[in-house]
C-alpha cells in the first residue's frame, strides 16, 4: 500500500514552567521519539492518556509546530524543510477538523467564504466561487441555501459539516480530525462517523483521528495508535488491538470504557497511582503499571514487532510472554 | 449533616427566550426538575435543545439577549431567578459552581492557571493569592495533574485540552458547593483520568452530600453514574426518571432513538450507524403538536396537532408523549 504520511521518530520538546519570559528552566518531551506511517485511503486512530502529546502531534504533521528531531513527510515531502510558499502548497494536502465546531469557524463570515478560505490560503484563483462552494456542501450533505448565512444559524452537527466541507476544499489527501465529535449528539455523531466513511471510499481519503471515544475508534479506524507520556506504546490493526490488546495501558483504558448499560458495572483494571513519575531510564508506563518488574525500571523497553503488523513497547512484549 | 430528603435545587415552569434580530425567540419552554443532595441529574439530549441555556439560566449567566420570561429557580429558601445581582454573586462559584462547556474560552489566556484556579478562594474565602497556593497545588493533584506546583506557574496555552477541562473542574470544587452544573466536563478527557474525576466526585457526593448536575453526550457515564435523568428536546424535558428505566425503559420515542444511534463495542465497523432521519424543529416556527412529530417513528393523527403534556409514567417519572395518556390503544 503506499504511504501517504510518514512520521519518522519525531521528538518535540517544551519549556517546563517559567511564562513567556524566562529563558532557562528544565525541558518536558510533549512528543518522544514517535514514528508511524499512514497508508492512502486509510484511518489512522490515535488514543491516549490526556496530555500524552495527540495534539502536539497534530500540529508537528500539520508543521505547525517543527519537531526538535525526527521528519514528517507528507505526500514525499518533507514538511521541516519547507516555509513560506512551499509549505504552504505542501499543507494543503492535509487538512485539519477541530474539536469544537463552535469556536473554529469565524462567526463574521459567511458559510461560502468560510469553505473557501483553504482556496485562497492557497493563493489558488477561484473562476465560480458560489459553484464550488456549493458542490463541496452537498459533499457534506448540506443545502447551497447555507452559502450566504452565518454559523451561529446553524446546530453544532451542521457546522462540523461545514468545518468538514472546508477541509476538503483543497482536495487533501488527507484529513486529521483532533476530537471531532465528542461535542456532539449520539445522533450526529453518528451521522457524522457516517459521513467520513462515505468520503473515505469517494475520495480515496485518509484520516488521521485524534478520540478519546474508543467506541468510534473502533468503529472507524482500520489502524490504532495508543500514545502514553508522549510515546506510542502499541500500534496495531483496529480489530486486532481491541481483540488481542497487549500492552498493560491500553488494557487499563479499554477497561475504564463506561458501558452504556447500567447493569454492568465498569471495573477499572487494578492500576497503581504513580506518584513522581517513571525515572529517565524506566519504562514510561512502569511507575502505574500492575505488572512492572525489576527489568522495567531499569530499561525503556524497544518498540518491538509482538506479532506481524502488531508492535508494542512493553518488555513483556519483547520476551514474546504475554 | 444535610437533610438528604428534600430537595437542594428545584426548577418550576422555567422559560427563556433569545432576542435574534430583535424578535425574542422562545428556547426554553417550561422546563422543571429537582435536584436532591448527593444525587447526580444527568441532563442528555438533542445539540441545540437548550440544554446549556437552562444550565446557565440557573445561576443567571445567560448570553447577552437571553432572558428568563417566566418560572422559579429555588434554592435554599431563595428564588434565584428573581434575586438581586450582589447576593446572587455570592451564591455562583460558592454554593453554585459551574464547569462551563468550552474550557479554551473560558480561562483567561494571559493569566497563570495558579492564578485562576485561586480566583474562587479570593473571592469566597477571603485567602490571599500566597495563602490560597498550597490549596491550589493539591486542587490540581486530586484532578490527577502531576507536576502541579510547576504547572501553577503556566499559562493555559502550555495545558493540553484534557488539561484546561480539569482546571476548571478543579476551580468549580475549589469552594465546597452543594452544587456542581457541569456541562460536557469530560468530553477532552481519556477514560481513565475520567473515572478517576467521576471518582473523586462520587467521594464528594457521599461525604458532603454533593449534588451534580451533570449535561452530557456521553450515555456510558450517564448508566454509570447518574442517579436521574432528564431528556432534553426542542426546549422542553420530554422525559424525566430515574437512570435505571431510562436505559430499560424508555417512555419516549425520542429517548429510544437516541439509544438506537450509540456505536457500540460490539458494532459491526463495516454498516453504516443508525441515525435519527430529519433535523428538529426551528425555534423560530411554532408548530402545533409534539415537536418531534416529524421525525418519530411512531407519530399518529393526535401528535401533529396538540402538544403532549406531561403523562406520569412512576414514582418521579413521566413523559411527553400522547402514547402515554392513560387509556391510550395502540
Ligand atoms: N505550547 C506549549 N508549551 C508548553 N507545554 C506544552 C505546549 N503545548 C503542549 N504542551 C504540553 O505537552 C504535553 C502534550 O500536550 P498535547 O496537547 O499534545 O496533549 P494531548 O494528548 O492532545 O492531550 P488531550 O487529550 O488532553 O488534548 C502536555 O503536557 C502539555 O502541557
Ligand atoms: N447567544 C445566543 N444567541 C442566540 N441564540 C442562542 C445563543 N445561545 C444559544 N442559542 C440558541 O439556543 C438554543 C439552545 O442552545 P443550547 O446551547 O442551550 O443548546 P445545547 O442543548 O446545550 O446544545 P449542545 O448539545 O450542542 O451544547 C440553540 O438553538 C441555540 O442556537
Ligand atoms: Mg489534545
Ligand atoms: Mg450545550
Amino acid at each position: 500500500m503506499p504511504v501517504i504520511l510518514n512520521i519518522d521518530n519525531v521528538t518535540k520538546r517544551y519549556r517546563k514552567a517559567g511564562g513567556l519570559f524566562s529563558s532557562g528552566g528544565q525541558l518536558f518531551t510533549a512528543v518522544d521519539g514517535v514514528s508511524l506511517a499512514l497508508e492512502k485511503n486509510t484511518t489512522l486512530g490515535i488514543v491516549g492518556e490526556s496530555g500524552s502529546g495527540k495534539t502536539t502531534l497534530a500540529k508537528l504533521i500539520l508543521g505547525i509546530e517543527k519537531p526538535d528531531s525526527g521528519r514528517v513527510t507528507l505526500d514525499g515531502r518533507e514538511l521541516s524543510s519547507l516555509s513560506g510558499a512551499e509549505l504552504r502548497l505542501a499543507r494543503r494536502g492535509a487538512q485539519m477538523v477541530f474539536q469544537d465546531p463552535y469556536s473554529s469557524l469565524n462567526p463574521r463570515m459567511k458559510i461560502i467564504d468560510i469553505v473557501l478560505e483553504p482556496l485562497r490560503a492557497a493563493g489558488e484563483k477561484i473562476a465560480d466561487g458560489e459553484k464550488t462552494a456549493a458542490a463541496l456542501l452537498e459533499r457534506v450533505g448540506l443545502k447551497p441555501d447555507a452559502l450566504l448565512r452565518y454559523p451561529h444559524e446553524f446546530s453544532g452537527g451542521q457546522r462540523q459539516r461545514v468545518a468538514i466541507a472546508r477541509a476538503l476544499a483543497t482536495g487533501p489527501g488527507m484529513i486529521l480530525a483532533d476530537e471531532p465529535i465528542s461535542s456532539l449528539d449520539i445522533s450526529i455523531q453518528a451521522q457524522i462517523m457516517n459521513l467520513l466513511n462515505r468520503l473515505k471510499k469517494e475520495l480515496g481519503i485518509s484520516y488521521i483521528f485524534i478520540s478519546h471515544d474508543l467506541a468510534a475508534v473502533r468503529y472507524l479506524c482500520d489502524f490504532v495508535a495508543v500514545m502514553y507520556r508522549g510515546c506510542v506504546v502499541e500500534y496495531a490493526p483496529a480489530a486486532e488491538l481491541f481483540r488481542d490488546t497487549r500492552h498493560p495501558y491500553t488494557r487499563l483504558l479499554l477497561s475504564a470504557v463506561p458501558d452504556p448499560d447500567p447493569a454492568r458495572k465498569t471495573v477499572l483494571e487494578e492500576r497503581r497511582d504513580g506518584s513522581g513519575g517513571p525515572g529517565p531510564q524506566a519504562c514510561v508506563f512502569s511507575d502505574r503499571c500492575p505488572r512492572a518488574a525489576e527489568a522495567c525500571l531499569k530499561k525503556r523497553p524497544d518498540y518491538t514487532e509482538a506479532a506481524p503488523g502488531h508492535f508494542v513497547r512493553c518488555v513483556r512484549a519483547e520476551a514474546g510472554a504475554n | 449533616m444535610t437533610d438528604r430528603t428534600a430537595p437542594l435545587l428545584e426548577v418550576r415552569d422555567l422559560s427563556v427566550s433569545v432576542a435574534r434580530d430583535g424578535t425574542p425567540t422562545r428556547i426554553l419552554r417550561g422546563v422543571s426538575y429537582r435536584i436532591y443532595p448527593g444525587e447526580t441529574l444527568a441532563i442528555v439530549g438533542e445539540s441545540g435543545s437548550g440544554k446549556t441555556i437552562g444550565a446557565l439560566s440557573v445561576v443567571r449567566l445567560l448570553p447577552p439577549g437571553a432572558k428568563i420570561d417566566s418560572g422559579s429557580v429555588l434554592y435554599k429558601g431563595k428564588d434565584l431567578a428573581a434575586l438581586p445581582e450582589e447576593e446572587l454573586r455570592g451564591v455562583r462559584g460558592a454554593g453554585i459552581s459551574m464547569v462551563f462547556q468550552e474550557p479554551m474560552t473560558s480561562l483567561n489566556p494571559v493569566l497563570t492557571i495558579g492564578l485562576q484556579l485561586a480566583e474562587p478562594l479570593m473571592e469566597h474565602k477571603g485567602l490571599s493569592y500566597s495563602e490560597a497556593l498550597p490549596a491550589c497545588e493539591k486542587l490540581l493533584e486530586k484532578v490527577g495533574i502531576t507536576d502541579a506546583g510547576n504547572r501553577l506557574a503556566q499559562y493555559p496555552h502550555n495545558f493540553s485540552g484534557g488539561m484546561r477541562q480539569r482546571v476548571m473542574i478543579a476551580m468549580a470544587l475549589a469552594c465546597g458547593p452543594d452544587l456542581v452544573i457541569a456541562d460536557e466536563p469530560t468530553t477532552a478527557l481519556d477514560v481513565t483520568v475520567q473515572a478517576q474525576i467521576l471518582d473523586l466526585v462520587d467521594a464528594l457526593k457521599k461525604e458532603s452530600g454533593l449534588a451534580l448536575a451533570l449535561i452530557t453526550h456521553n450515555l456510558g457515564i450517564v448508566a454509570q453514574r447518574a442517579d436521574y435523568v432528564l431528556v432534553f428536546y426542542a426546549g422542553r424535558v420530554v422525559e424525566r426518571g430515574p437512570a435505571e428505566h431510562f436505559f430499560k425503559s424508555p417512555s419516549h420515542p425520542y429517548s429510544r432513538a437516541l439509544l438506537n444511534s450509540l456505536p457500540k463495542m460490539s458494532d459491526n465497523p463495516g454498516e453504516p450507524l443508525k441515525t435519527i432521519e430529519g433535523l428538529p424543529p426551528s425555534f423560530d416556527e411554532d408548530l402545533p403538536g409534539c415537536p418531534f412529530a416529524p421525525r418519530c417513528p411512531e407519530v399518529f393523527d393526535k401528535c401533529r396537532s396538540a402538544e403532549p403534556p406531561e403523562f406520569r409514567t412512576g414514582e418521579r417519572r413521566g413523559s411527553k408523549c400522547w402514547r402515554g395518556e392513560p387509556g391510550f390503544k395502540p
